[in-house]
């Protein structure tokens, strides 16, 4: 009797010591993670670290002014693009103007996370398209083309 | 997040201009010198108009001048220093809100300039006419006064300066300009010039 009484007891002395254990490493586990998560976050947002692929965005501008046609706009903001980061800087960022609707009024540029900011400063230095005084106004920033067309759609409503 | 623009001509508030403001929603704007025409359809937009005048002098004797009763008409007061002189008296004068950091200025922005900006709490007008030009050594000096400046937290007030509706700027591209050039977060720097913007005008009890 004794001894099954004694056996139960180190079973569960054992068990009780190997939930402590386990409980430590999965704070320990928790914290470290914690830590080198925060670790990784600083590193992205001095911009040391870029993770994952370029993620496309997409900007919904209004355009005021005398609109001209998709490709000059385009080339507009390639040349600004270009000017503010040379070459290496427009072949990453590669602005694109996905649709552009003359009567409305808008246009949505096609660009990566990554050059979010090049080409935001390159839609506000663009001022004239073809000698045509243009001023975009960017509207909202999408991951999706739907996304950036419900901008349009809100504003033009 | 309230938008301020502190340095508008009254040429820019066309119609077309005033449609760039409703997009934008900027909130308050400093006309330079002068009346606005669409002032009513301006405040039916519940956008508040402030006057503003921006004094260049090379000399101390006519800065002082011209600085004379300015308070009497002008909410907004801005100087473009063109001499060393003129620089430390914008740097400390009490009647002063910004001074001016230009093609023409940016030499006399040195650390003495900045230690005095800093304990006056006069803030610095960056012109985006100026910016957009994109010169280099100017490019160059705006990096080295913009970091040092939010270091010391002296507030840095992002202006249009617009004589046209075209050349009015929208937060968010202004601010990735500024990010662009500087290399900090777009976040940070429309954080920077939204509240700069409001410390200036919390200083004159205007905000």
């Amino acid at each position: 009797m004794s001894t099954i009484v004694y056996t139960s007891l180190l079973i569960s002395a054992v068990a009780i010591i190997v939930s402590a254990i386990s409980l430590i490493a999965v704070v320990a586990l928790m914290r470290r993670t914690k830590v080198l998560a925060s670790l990784v976050e600083g590193l992205v947002k001095t911009g040391r670290l870029k993770l994952g692929k370029p993620r496309r965005r997409y900007i919904a501008v209004m355009i005021v002014g005398e609109a001209s046609d998709k490709s000059s706009l385009e080339d507009a903001i390639r040349e600004k693009v270009m000017e503010l980061a040379g070459a290496v800087g427009l072949s990453m960022a590669s602005p694109m103007v996905v649709e552009y609707n003359n009567e409305i009024g808008y246009a949505i540029i096609r660009t990566n996370h990554q050059c979010l900011d090049l080409v935001l400063a390159a839609i506000g230095l663009t001022r004239n398209v073809k000698g045509r005084d243009v001023l975009m106004v960017p509207l909202r920033v999408s991951g999706t083309v739907k996304g950036a067309r419900r901008a349009v759609k809100i504003r033009v409503k | 997040m309230k938008f301020i623009d502190l340095h508008v001509y009254p040429e820019a508030l066309d119609e077309n201009g005033l449609k760039v403001l409703r997009v934008t929603k900027t909130k308050v704007i400093a006309v330079e010198a002068g009346t606005v025409g669409g002032e009513a359809s301006l405040s039916a937009q519940g956008v508040k108009v402030l006057r503003r005048i921006t004094l260049a002098s090379a000399s101390l004797g006519e800065a002082k001048r011209m600085l004379r009763g300015i308070r009497n008409f002008y909410e907004i007061v801005a100087i473009e220093p063109l001499s060393m002189d003129v620089a430390r008296l914008a740097a400390r004068d009490g009647r002063v809100d910004l001074v001016r950091l230009t093609m023409r200025s940016s030499k006399f922005f040195d650390k003495h300039e900045l230690n005095m900006l800093e304990q006056s709490g006069i803030g610095i007008e960056l012109p985006l006419k100026e910016l957009s030009k994109l010169r280099p050594r100017f490019l160059r000096k705006v990096r080295a006064v913009v970091s040092e400046a939010w270091r010391r937290s002296i507030p840095v007030v992002v202006v249009s300066s617009a004589k046209r509706w075209v050349e009015l700027w929208h937060p968010i591209t202004s601010a990735s300009l500024l990010a662009a050039i500087l290399g900090v977060d777009r976040y940070r720097a429309l954080a920077a010039m939204s509240m700069d913007a409001s410390r200036i005008l919390a200083r004159r009890h205007l905000a």
